[in-house]
């Protein structure tokens, strides 16, 4: 079952969230490649169980801890061990000592994560939104309706959910202290040893050559991953980088400056 | 408060669930702490459910008055978890499963796990020998609970839906987000398209359930009209001796323990028979048309047509 000790929450986990088409899936198939790391497909349950956890005890804790000799830490330590239970299952298949869950909206659930998980890295994969507003226009990814979503259309729309996610992130990765690690998607396709260094030196582990050798493995690329499948049978290129310069009219670059210059700003992607 | 349909549940997974449940409580059983109710499995959970009003809090209170048994308030998370562990089993297709190194039961078995440690510590608490969890929503989830717990005992309390659409006419229930009344306690149709519904889950539940039962319909007519035999035949089926206190229900102290619990100060007084019957005094000549027009199906199959 989980590892872990006693009272305590499941051990050797890492969360990664961010903004789509940010890197998420080149880290996935990245860390994969590391001998002591495993990294599977977007998961998507954990925001939903954290949640529930924040929910649940916001509004039944005081009742649970009086009626049902449920304490807070206790109801906690229900929560994170049901995570745990959804991702051992990945590690004892892989043999590897860690278990990477990345999906995109765990960026938003950071604070309930570092409650949950408090020695857990919680990874922010960050890009300039400018690219990834590009990125998504060119996806044809769908909405909750099934319909093509609204940013396939008009990269305001992507902008906009870019600044919301990756300003949440970071939010929360204030308050979140050393766990929270922010990976910039630009210094992981060129420099990638160095951009990984932080996430390795807090959980331990050293570097591997085997890393970069990530696009000769055959991993399962699912649901939205499947966008990112030609670019990760490559090896790394910085040649995604600005290609909002190409991609967006200048146009539509001023409406994007217009709507989330400030956290471009923030970011450091624009003077 | 949503509405939602039972899914039937495929034999199958039964077979996975109980191998890997009992390897689940054991491993629980192993790492666990102290106390005889630590070292043993969830031993045949008892879950009950009804439509709110329809008598549940009663039923609560009678089981914690049994030597055997232990009761609390409504956990309320239940319906949650249950609601939960099937989103999350929609969600996590054949691919996904196989790429995390899933079986067919890892999801189910991961969300038992949670539903009994938030159960255990009740039971370790109280010193008794089973688990009663009684929150009204139950009743929408008992095909969900039979999956997570195949040994469950699960007991749906009924009573006459125009009683309990008079009933939820007036209470002072509203959503804890938007502060605005639910609409089941202000519209008669809303409020009766509630108790339908449920009694069709239920209903499903039951036939699930099948003839190896573990699933009791309770009608809270025959609580207050025939106390002993009614409860005779639920502790009969609970697979618990008789015992005469639980007749006595109404000096349990923990009776008034419910945060939740609107008729706490009810089942803290002897059986009233006043409550049956109570719609035709309450509800308007429109507000039973339109309770007969949602549920005249449900209420003449379940004898409520007098």
């Amino acid at each position: 079952m989980t590892a872990e000790r006693p009272g305590g929450a499941p051990k050797h986990l890492v969360f990664i969230g961010g903004a789509p088409r940010s890197g998420l899936t080149l880290l996935r198939a990245l860390l994969d490649a590391h001998p002591a790391i495993a990294c599977g497909p977007d998961l998507g349950a954990v925001p939903a169980i954290v949640r529930q956890w924040r929910d649940i005890a916001g509004t039944l804790g005081e009742n649970l801890a009086q009626h049902h000799a449920l304490p807070e830490p206790a109801l906690k330590q229900s929560y994170a061990r049901l995570i745990g239970d959804l991702l051992e299952p990945l590690r004892a298949a892989s043999g590897k000592r860690w278990v990477a869950e990345k999906t995109n909206a765990n960026v938003l659930v950071f604070d309930e994560l570092h409650a949950l998980f408090p020695d857990a890295p919680l990874v922010h994969v960050v890009r300039d939104g400018r690219d990834v507003a590009a990125s998504l226009l060119r996806t044809g990814w769908p909405d909750a309706s099934g319909a093509p979503a609204a940013y396939n259309k008009d990269p305001v729309y992507g902008a906009t959910l870019w600044a919301k996610m990756a300003s949440a992130g970071r939010a929360a990765g204030q308050r979140c202290g050393a766990a929270y690690i922010e990976l910039r998607y630009e210094e992981l396709v060129a420099q990638p040893k160095a951009a990984l260094a932080p996430l390795l030196e807090r959980i331990g582990e050293r570097w591997n050559p085997a890393v970069t050798g990530f696009h000769r493995r055959a991993i399962p690329l699912l649901g939205t991953e499947t966008t990112s499948a030609a670019r990760l049978r490559q090896p790394l290129g910085a040649t995604s980088i600005g290609r909002w310069r190409r991609d967006l009219s200048a146009a539509q670059q001023q409406a994007i400056m217009a709507a989330v210059g400030g956290v471009l700003n923030a970011f450091g992607y624009v003077r | 408060m949503r509405r939602s349909k039972a899914r039937p549940v495929p034999p199958a997974i039964l077979s996975f669930a109980r191998p890997a449940l009992f390897l689940l409580y054991a491993a629980e059983a192993a790492r666990g702490g102290t106390g005889p109710a630590a070292m043993t499995e969830l031993d045949a959970p008892i879950f009950v459910g009804g439509v709110p009003r329809s008598g549940t809090t009663l039923v609560r209170v009678v089981l914690d008055s049994h030597s055997r048994i232990a009761c609390g308030p409504e956990l309320r998370a239940t319906p949650h978890v249950c609601e939960l562990c099937d989103m999350i089993e929609r969600r996590i297709d054949p691919a996904l499963a196989a790429a995390y190194g899933y079986t067919p039961d890892t999801v189910t078995a991961s969300f038992a796990r949670l539903m009994a440690s938030l159960l255990r510590p009740g039971l370790q608490a109280s010193g008794k020998a089973r688990i009663a969890e009684k929150t009204p929503a139950n009743g929408r989830w008992f095909g969900k609970l039979r999956q997570l717990f195949p040994d469950c005992h699960q007991v749906h309390v009924v009573r006459d839906g125009r009683d309990v659409v008079a009933s939820l006419l007036g209470q002072d229930w509203r959503d804890g987000r938007t502060g605005q009344l639910f609409d089941y306690v202000q519209d008669a149709r809303a409020a009766a398209r509630l108790w339908a519904t449920q009694i069709a889950d239920a209903r499903r539940a039951r036939e699930e359930a099948g003839a190896d039962g573990r699933f009791h319909e309770l009608r809270y007519e025959d609580v207050v009209q025939d106390p002993r035999g009614t409860l005779q035949r639920l502790f009969d089926f609970l697979g618990e001796p008789w015992e005469e206190r639980v007749l006595d229900f109404h000096r349990n102290a923990r009776a008034r323990d419910g945060q939740n619990e609107t008729s706490a100060p009810q089942v803290s007084r002897p059986l009233y028979r006043e409550s049956i019957g109570r719609w035709r005094s309450i509800l308007t000549p429109g507000q039973i048309d339109d309770v007969y027009a949602v549920a005249g199906a449900e209420l003449r199959t379940l004898g409520y047509d007098g």
